[in-house]
Order: C-alpha cells, then sequence, then structure tokens
C-alpha cells in the first residue's frame, strides 16, 4: 500500500469526523434543547448520511472514483434541501428563520456550507490519481489505529443513524412529518451532550473489540 | 420519511459486509431523498418546512 492510499484514507476520516461533528450538534439541538428536525431538516440529515456513504465505502472497501462520486451526488440532494429552506425564509418578509442560530446561521445554512464545502473537496480530491493506482481493498485487511478509528466513526454514524429512525416514528409516523413539529425536549442540554459523549465512548470500545477480533482471525 | 432512514440502515449494513449491492441501494436512497423533498415543495402547508 502506498503512501498516498494512506493519506486518502487519513482525509476521508478527517471529512468523517467533521460531518459527524454537524451531525452530532443537530442531534444536540433535537435531544438537548428540544429542537425537533422538520421536514425539509430530515432532507439534509438524509443527505449528510448519504454522503458519509462515500468516505465509508473509501474507507472499507477501498479508494474509488465511484464513491467520491457517490458522494457529490449526496451533498448536491442534501444541498438541494438546504437551498430550498433558505429561499423559503428568505421570500417571506420579517421570517426569523426556523430553529436558533448557531454562531450566526441557521442550521440549513450550516448544512449548505457543508454540502459546498464537500463538493469542492470532493472535486479537489479527485484531481490527485496516486490514491486511485494502488489495488487498495480497504482498511479492514490493515491493522492498526486507523482501522479502530474507522470501525469507530462507522458505529457512531451507525447509533446516529438508529436514533434518528427511532425519533422520527413518535413525531412522523409512517407518514409524512408534520411541518412545524412540536418541540420535546428529551434530555437537558448536558444530559445530551453525555449521550453524544456516550455514543462515542460506545463505538470507540466496538472498535477496539472489533479490531482484536479480525486479528485474531 | 420513516423508510428512507430504514433503507440507509440496510445500506450501512452493506457497508460493513463490503456488499456489492451497498451504491446502487444508496442510490436509490438518494432518489427517495429526491421524491420526498419534491413532495414537500408540492405540498400545500403554508411556508412548508
Amino acid at each position: 500500500m502506498t503512501t498516498q492510499v494512506k493519506l486518502a484514507r487519513v482525509l476521508n476520516l478527517l471529512a468523517l469526523l467533521a460531518l459527524l461533528g454537524v451531525l452530532s450538534g443537530s442531534l444536540h439541538l433535537q435531544f438537548g434543547q428540544g429542537e425537533p428536525p422538520c421536514p425539509l431538516c430530515l432532507v439534509q440529515r438524509s443527505g449528510m448520511i448519504a454522503l458519509a456513504v462515500g468516505p465509508l465505502l473509501n474507507l472499507f472497501t477501498g479508494i474509488k472514483v465511484r464513491n467520491y462520486a457517490f458522494a457529490i451526488l449526496a451533498a448536491c440532494v442534501g444541498g438541494a434541501g438546504s437551498v430550498r429552506q433558505i429561499l423559503l425564509h428568505i421570500a417571506t418578509p420579517g421570517d426569523p428563520g426556523y430553529g436558533p442560530k448557531v454562531l450566526g446561521f441557521h442550521l440549513y445554512t450550516w448544512a449548505d456550507i457543508t454540502f459546498l464545502i464537500a463538493i469542492i473537496g470532493i472535486a479537489i480530491l479527485l484531481m490527485w490519481p496516486g490514491q486511485f493506482a494502488a489495488n487498495d481493498r480497504g482498511i479492514l485487511g490493515s491493522p492498526g489505529v486507523m482501522r479502530v478509528l474507522t470501525i469507530t466513526v462507522a458505529a457512531w454514524y451507525s447509533i446516529y443513524l438508529i436514533a434518528m429512525t427511532i425519533f422520527i416514528i413518535p413525531m412522523c409516523g409512517i407518514g409524512m412529518c408534520p411541518a412545524d413539529p412540536p418541540e420535546t425536549t428529551y434530555l437537558p442540554s448536558n444530559g445530551a451532550w453525555l449521550a453524544i459523549g456516550g455514543a462515542g465512548i460506545l463505538s470507540l470500545l466496538i472498535g477496539i473489540i472489533s479490531n482484536s477480533r479480525m486479528r485474531r482471525r | 420519511m420513516l423508510w428512507i432512514f430504514l433503507l440507509w440502515i440496510i445500506v450501512f449494513v452493506g457497508i460493513f459486509w463490503r456488499q456489492r449491492w451497498t451504491l446502487p441501494l444508496g442510490l436509490v436512497g438518494l432518489i427517495a431523498t429526491v421524491v420526498f423533498l419534491k413532495m414537500n415543495m408540492d405540498s400545500t402547508i403554508p411556508l412548508n418546512f
């Protein structure tokens, strides 16, 4: 395996961690501050989960152009949802926007910035052919810290995805979601951060245990 | 919306098991998200969030 493949893996992992940070913020708002996701917010969340699929496939199955292409498509879909929401609130004079602001921007604006950065970042990564030269079969065959971190991040995403899916049921049932869902606080603010940290620790344990089991085989 | 997220759970299972169908199923998930977005845009809810 070449140094370029190793570097590409690190970049994919860093991108996943950045995206995990954005999702953690939105889950904290949902569970700790009682700001449930609106239907368009769910479209953006779906886009973020899809955006993570590309780098995860790169790490699990090897760096491939099609995985990056999928991530660009995911960013376009998620970005369409966030642009739609931004325009809706711009089009209505005096509209304060939906939900609280974080560092001066609403979450849908941050989501749009995230999707734009992803598209630009992946386009730049695609100009680097060295990462595709080797016949990379993914990180699972390479024991070490990177494998632990990759499994940890993938497990963390899975926990978030399961939590999001479960909490869609009380909000939307199996049909369409309400336009402006009622505020429901599940945890105190610190409790939500603790739950997010707990999910991280649980994921790290999963990463360490999986890595040691694979080593034994 | 629930079933789109259920679809993503299946996609994640595919990533862990390194299945060939993961990427095509992911594309189905993306198309489903676009369809949901279009339904939301067409709904009569005022300021459809």
